[in-house]
């Protein structure tokens, strides 16, 4: 088996960057990494990284700071 | 094509730039030496705030009384420098926010610049009320904390209270947003010094940002909670500083208008300190290549907006003052009494400053100079400060007996510590001009290739975007990468 065979590329654009992940993906390689010096839209989704769940935490937090952190509160007084 | 942009929109970046360019541009501040206006700038600006520092030593040590105020009116230049200052922090709100949540690419250049702006001006505005205190080592006080005290507890019915925790929020989800910004700009600084003492630094103050693709994924989630987070800040914080007045019993601050017309005056104010900045910034660091005349042109096209707003209020304020036929009402700022009394100038310094000069940019020429516009950012500096003085001094200094009527005189003091925080300003702006990316670069070049003027002549003339080699070349196989991530 060939599978350990690891390559390490190097390119300058973004938009190769991101054609070159597609049909990576569609060979079915496993992709370890990809670095960027700038965002590059859809990136994450065509490596297929899970969307985050930052907001919706962050979300929750508030609300759970707000209404059960002020209630506990009351009850300590 | 992903990098499209309609032709008829001007280019955002000029030259023929490439990505290598941008990281070049913007690193040259930081690892250059600092040319000879730079230490000129600086040094005055030191001068000025160790005045200003020494006028507060002394203000600390013997008293208010050193200040120019009396029985009638409590506060003035303190509160008006306080006002002057956070409204000048707004643009940094606006610009990096809700210019952001409506996806507008030519914030880009300069919302690094008007964060920094934002951050140093909440710094001058939060030294004067606590200097107002007279014994600021008791400033804690005003935090709701547990005390020994017994019952002692702040109150909670002051606006003074709701402005410290507006301030200080602003303060904090600044200095976040602004830094998170900030992380893959470090990062590229550190990626590229060679001094090690410089790396070291860099590699402290970009938590170690690595680029990788899960790193911007996260980077672009938390800029837009972040930036829905800001949003009613631009709202928030200057409706609750126009309470100080708006809650007060005293006519003509007593007033409905104050909170929408200081959110108007704080932006309108926020502007034109950023034009008079990234007036001298592009110069001075070679950066006119990204802040172009389109930026300077959208920014004037914000401060005849909010200008015509304030100008509204002060019509309306005018009006009804007279409509009201109460003789009081004679003496509020924006009267006929005001206009003709001892402190004509002062009312006539705001009508020009921030009302008849500002009109000249309804001519497109003026709006893309650099210079009127440099010029007219400077009279609205003026006129803002003159706004907020006519508020205080002019309404208070004729109360409802005539034995009350009291003008105000600043004294040396309380000049020396306007200009000592002026001169702080302007230290703190100019270190970070040589020390931190005056621009986020990693933004700029996600734009490059849909506004950048190169690419976009070059698809005016059907030529792709894309280059036509796949791979430029593969690092090592099977073996250890390169470690040339960013830049």
């Amino acid at each position: 088996m060939e599978a350990s065979k690891v390559i390490h590329a190097f390119y300058t654009d973004d938009e190769v960057l991101l054609d070159a992940v597609k049909t990576v993906k569609a060979d079915h390689h496993h992709i370890e990494e990809v670095f960027c010096p700038f965002p590059v839209h859809g990136l994450d989704k065509a490596l297929g990284l899970a969307p985050t769940k930052l907001a919706i935490t962050a979300f929750l937090r508030n609300y759970r700071f707000v209404f059960c952190n002020l209630d506990d509160k009351l009850y300590y007084d | 094509m992903s990098h499209y942009e309609a032709p008829i929109r001007e280019p955002l970046v000029l030259g023929d730039k490439s990505y290598h360019d941008i990281t070049e541009d913007i690193a040259k501040p930081i690892e250059g030496a600092a040319n000879k206006n730079w230490y000129i700038a600086f040094y005055i600006s030191l001068a000025a705030m160790l005045w200003g520092f020494g006028c507060i030593f002394y203000t600390v040590g013997t008293g208010i009384g050193v200040w120019g105020l009396n029985k009638n009116i409590g506060w003035a230049w303190d509160i008006t420098n306080f006002v002057w200052w956070v409204g000048i922090g707004h643009a940094g709100t606006l610009i990096s926010a809700v210019l952001l949540l409506f996806r507008q690419k030519w914030r880009m250049a300069i919302n690094r610049s008007a964060e920094a702006m934002t951050i140093f001006a909440v710094f001058q505005a939060g030294l004067f009320p606590i200097i107002h205190m007279g014994r600021p080592w008791n400033a804690y006080w005003v935090l709701p904390l547990p005390n020994q005290f017994g019952s002692l507890w702040v109150n909670f019915n002051s606006p003074l209270l709701w402005d410290v925790f507006a301030i200080s929020t602003y303060l904090s989800v600044y200095l976040v947003f602004w830094w998170t910004g900030l992380l893959p700009d470090f990062a590229m600084i550190r990626d590229r010094a060679v001094k090690p003492f410089q790396k070291k630094i860099y590699a402290l103050l970009s938590f170690g940002w690595s680029g990788r693709a899960k790193d911007w994924q996260r980077f672009e989630e938390v800029s837009l909670v972040l930036a829905g987070l800001a949003t009613p800040l631009v709202l928030s914080v200057h409706t609750i500083v126009s309470m100080d007045f708006a809650t007060s019993i005293n006519p003509c601050w007593h007033s409905t208008i104050f909170p929408p017309y200081f959110v108007a005056g704080a932006i309108f104010s926020g502007f034109a300190m950023v034009q008079t900045l990234l007036g001298i910034m592009r110069k001075v660091t070679n950066l006119e290549d990204y802040i172009t005349r389109m930026h300077i042109e959208y920014m004037n096209i914000v401060i005849i907006l909010t200008g015509g707003i304030v100008a509204v209020a002060y019509a309306t304020e005018f009006f009804i003052a007279w409509y009201t036929g109460s003789p009081y009402e004679n003496y509020t700022y924006l009267s006929v009494g005001a206009a003709t009394g001892p402190y004509w100038w002062a009312f006539w310094s705001l009508i020009t400053f921030n009302i008849v000069i500002p009109q000249l940019l309804w001519i497109k020429k003026f709006r893309r100079s650099f210079i009127i516009t440099f010029i007219i950012s400077i009279a609205i500096n003026i006129g803002m400060w003159f706004e907020r003085f006519d508020i205080i001094a002019i309404v208070l200094s004729k109360g409802h007996l005539p034995s009350t009527w009291w003008r105000f005189e600043p004294t040396f003091v309380d000049v020396g510590i306007f200009i000592g925080t002026i001169g702080f300003f302007f230290v703190l702006f100019l270190l970070y001009a040589r020390t931190f990316p005056v621009i986020a670069q990693a933004e700029v070049k996600t734009i490059l290739k849909s506004s950048g003027e190169f690419y976009k002549k070059r698809s005016e003339q059907g030529i792709p975007t894309k280059p036509v080699i796949e791979v430029t070349s593969i690092a090592a196989i099977n073996g250890v990468s390169n470690n040339n991530k960013n830049g």
